[in-house]
């Protein structure tokens, strides 16, 4: 049983980078200048109203994420896609700072609910089930589909053993099949 | 009423679930990598140059927090005392598995001779190598799993990959290069399960 790193290349430069290869480091930033951009993308879909200057913050904090966990990345997916994992768990992290700010002015409101997406848009269903759901269980699902992790990967990410995680995987899928009803049925076909 | 993690006994519930659910997931999953394959599109130069001056300033960082390398100089300079009042002597033969240590600068550490599983495999290095894993199963000449370009000391097999592990097995640890390229064993060792 033969494990292969698919993003071979990808995988070499992040090797350089940990070696602080100058050169490396340039490049590795340059491909990952694609952060704050998927992160603006990110809220603007959820609607998340965040400021420009706080969205810097989070890439920064993204940033940072992704420097402290270089050495768990082993080339299963593109470096792009890798490191916009990431952005799923920081900008969760910020909204729920920023929600308990809002919440102790009073001035929280509720989350969106599945059953007010539209019927078609299958994407933003799973996403809503996924945001109900919540930490732990929603990075676990988020990675393992996103980056097509294993769950030995998963839980190197997580810091939680690989049988954790896969416990925390089927926990999840139970509930969003759950929130999902008949809808998940229909969208699987 | 039942929790829906209550249900989830067996595996056959297990792929029911997964079944059921890897078509909406996939759509998610697929949607979200378009929109991040977008983003590399949309990237600006602010964003070049903030990612830039983060790694750069990361870069230039030492890794891991100071006070762990405070506490191996510390365990260093105790190991060293120890040795010189003398209670450093070598622990008295064992027996067990031979530990061929390739070059000296690793060690096997586990699993190594009588073991209860091969959950997990683990050596001690120094630097940031690139490390492959070699697994023979009782007298197979193939190795039955190899694991390539591992960046951390330790690999937690796959269910998968454990059910093709027998009773004895042989295990190895190869420093590769920046190519993937064979470099030097780290260390060789040998284990069995105990029996019950």
């Amino acid at each position: 049983m033969i494990r292969k790193a698919r993003h071979a290349e990808d995988l070499r430069l992040v090797k350089r980078v940990l070696r602080r290869d100058r050169e490396a480091v340039a490049a590795f930033s340059e491909r990952l200048s694609c952060v704050p951009a998927y992160l603006r993308s990110l809220a603007a879909r959820t609607g998340l109203g965040i400021s420009a200057p706080a969205l810097d913050d989070v890439a920064q904090e993204t940033f940072l994420a992704i420097w402290r966990k270089l050495d768990t990345f082993r080339g299963t997916s593109r470096l792009e896609t890798w490191a916009c994992g990431f952005c799923f768990h920081e900008l969760r992290h910020w909204r729920d700072r920023h929600l308990r700010v809002e919440s102790r002015r009073g001035e929280l409101e509720e989350s969106p609910s599945v059953a007010a997406v539209a019927p078609d848009d299958t994407g933003e269903l799973v996403d809503r089930a996924l945001a109900r759901l919540g930490p732990p269980a929603e990075d676990v699902i988020r990675l393992k589909h996103f980056e097509e992790l294993s769950f030995q990967d998963v839980g190197e990410r997580l810091q939680v053993s690989p049988n954790t995680a896969k416990s925390l995987y089927y926990r999840g899928l139970a509930r969003l099949r759950e929130w999902l009803g008949d809808r998940g049925e229909e969208l699987a076909g | 009423m039942r929790e829906p993690e209550e249900e989830l006994q067996g595996p056959a519930e297990r792929e029911r679930l997964e079944r059921e659910l890897s078509a909406p997931l996939e759509a998610w999953a697929q949607r979200e990598r378009a929109a991040a394959k977008d983003a590399e599109k949309a990237a600006t130069a602010a964003d070049a140059e903030l990612a830039r001056q983060v790694f750069e300033g990361l870069s230039h960082r030492p890794r891991g927090h100071p006070l762990r390398r405070y506490g191996f100089v510390a365990a260093v300079i105790a190991a060293g005392l120890l040795v010189w009042l003398g209670f450093g002597r070598p622990a008295e033969e064992t027996a067990g598995p031979k530990v061929f240590l390739g070059s000296g600068e690793g060690r096997l550490r586990r699993p190594v001779g009588e073991v209860l599983g091969y959950d997990e495999f683990q050596w001690d290095a120094s630097g940031e190598d690139i490390y492959a894993l070699r697994i023979w199963s009782g007298d197979d000449l193939k190795p039955t799993v190899a694991v390539d370009a591992l960046l951390t000391n330790s690999y937690l097999p796959t269910p998968a990959e454990l059910e093709l592990l027998g009773e004895e097995i042989r295990w190895e640890v190869h420093v590769l290069d920046d190519a993937d390229r064979f470099l030097r064993i780290l260390g060789s060792a040998e284990a069995r399960l105990r029996s019950r």
